[in-house]
């Protein structure tokens, strides 16, 4: 307990959302604010989740994907902003993030069939048109997954409606991506890619997000080799290291995205790195057991 | 004393040790019936499944019936509280789900989460290395860990077990006496 003992309580609660688990954790003066913190942040969860799942047929996204190659469909403010970001990322990873990845996914199994037939050759997230009041128009066929950003973004609207319905401190966290606010650090652990059962703690945060992309959990035979579902657009080839990437970032959706692009990119992405104030680790189980990685410049 | 100022008392060989087990209590049954149901009187009401109901539910549900016994209780207002659980190839979650009059559902809560994977805690030599590259001042114990990074983990097993139980309630709660 903290050593200037204010009375507080702390609630710990947990839901499978997103296709996974989702655990948030509260602080507030009093339980019943706890509480309510709780139901704001889970709810905001679940909104995102109804408006960026690509396997709910009725989701925003869906939407997009059926329809906005022909006209200009309108969605939710959320929707429209995660887009923008990642449009942004588009443009300032060189293409390397890129959310029209959906096509490689679906081939490789991980996504399934979206009821629209997959578009053939190189449209990217540069073909969506970003138009006022919260409308888009794809210019050629696409199909968008957010699971490289939506995660994340799902966490940091928690947070939001955590601080916002009172709470003092809190964690959300999302099948592994996650933020963290209030007064006291808090220390991060990541799993060994090799084995998984393993948790070392790599770092210590105040009010930051760190996200992980490893894929331990979901590593399938395309192809009859093993691989991940990271999509490298330019080469057009699935991941195939087991490999374990983690980025602090001060939002989750930026942290999120950011794994994809170092896992890509490695060093190359130490810019970009920089000038979003965040860093990063990169794990490859290789012969060895492996071990933790700043990436830096002498990476 | 705060919690963080006592991980300074420990060598950092001991704060970078690895562990391979994780283990975390939400919600004890009690509490999931009041987060579920607040201010509501539960009844425990025993439900012995026979081996043809068994059967039945995991041909509709496609989900395989482990436990003959279920855990449930009812509300004054017809409604249902459960309490089950279910095994994933490494984890091994209790949860609680809250059912409607008409069998909707109320609600869903985690009561715990466990991992269990076997021993496969390795010695990496940059273990050594470890605190003096990170803020490792201020982690805590391994029996702390609050915050896994990349745990991402499917809740499949949780869907199918929602599943099973609504069905559960279709061929045989709907009709319980």
């Amino acid at each position: 307990m903290s050593s200037c003992s204010k009375p507080s309580a702390e609630l710990r609660r947990c839901r499978p959302l997103l296709g996974t688990l989702v655990e948030v954790r509260a602080t507030a003066p009093t339980s019943a604010q706890a509480e309510r913190a709780l139901h704001a942040a889970f709810a905001a969860v679940a909104r995102v989740q109804e408006l960026m799942s690509f396997h709910d047929p009725a989701s925003d996204l869906s939407r997009l994907n059926r329809a906005a190659a022909r006209r200009a469909v309108r969605v939710h403010a959320w929707t429209h902003l995660v887009l923008r970001r990642a449009q942004k990322l588009h443009a300032a990873t060189g293409g390397l993030f890129d959310i029209a990845s959906a096509p490689a996914l679906i081939r490789g199994g991980w996504l399934p069939r979206a009821g629209v037939p997959l578009p053939r050759g190189a449209a990217t997230a540069a073909d969506i048109l970003l138009l006022s009041g919260n409308r888009l128009r794809f210019r050629r066929p696409l199909l968008v997954d957010l699971g490289g950003i939506a995660k994340g973004f799902a966490v940091d609207q928690a947070v939001a409606a955590l601080c916002g319905a009172g709470a003092t401190a809190g964690t959300v966290n999302a099948g592994g991506d996650l933020r963290v606010f209030g007064s006291l650090p808090e220390a991060v652990h990541v799993r060994l890619p090799e084995s998984p059962g393993s948790l070392v703690p790599l770092v210590a945060v105040r009010d930051a997000a760190i996200a992980t992309s490893a894929h331990y959990f979901a590593q399938r035979r395309v192809n009859g080799a093993v691989r991940s579902p990271i999509f490298h657009p330019l080469s057009r080839q699935l991941a195939g290291e087991t490999r374990s990437v983690t980025v602090q970032a001060a939002e989750c959706w930026l942290a999120d995205a950011l794994c994809k692009v170092v896992w890509l990119a490695g060093a190359a992405a130490l810019p970009l790195l920089h000038a979003h104030g965040a860093r990063a680790w990169v794990f490859d189980a290789g012969a060895g057991p492996s071990r933790p990685k700043e990436v830096n410049h002498a990476a | 004393m705060s919690r963080l100022s006592t991980a300074w008392l420990l060598p950092p060989a001991v704060l970078a040790a690895s562990t391979s087990g994780y283990a975390t209590e939400y919600l004890t049954v009690e509490q999931a019936q009041q987060a579920l149901f607040p201010g509501t009187a539960l009844t425990a009401v025993p439900v012995r499944l026979t081996a043809e109901q068994r059967q039945a539910i995991a041909q509709s549900s496609g989900v395989r019936v482990r436990a003959s016994e279920l855990r449930a209780w009812r509300t004054g207002a017809g409604g249902w509280f459960i309490v089950d659980e279910v095994l994933g190839k490494h984890e091994f979650i209790t949860f609680a789900l809250g059912l409607d009059l008409r069998g909707a559902v109320v609600g869903l809560e985690i009561l715990s989460y466990r991992e269990t994977y076997g021993g496969e805690v390795r010695n990496g030599k940059w273990r050594g290395q470890f605190p003096g590259k990170t803020a490792a001042n201020a982690l805590k114990l391994d029996g702390d860990i609050k915050n896994i990074s990349g745990a991402t983990l499917s809740c499949r097993h949780i869907t199918d077990g929602v599943k099973r139980l609504l069905t559960t309630y279709e061929l045989v709660l709907k009709t319980f006496r």
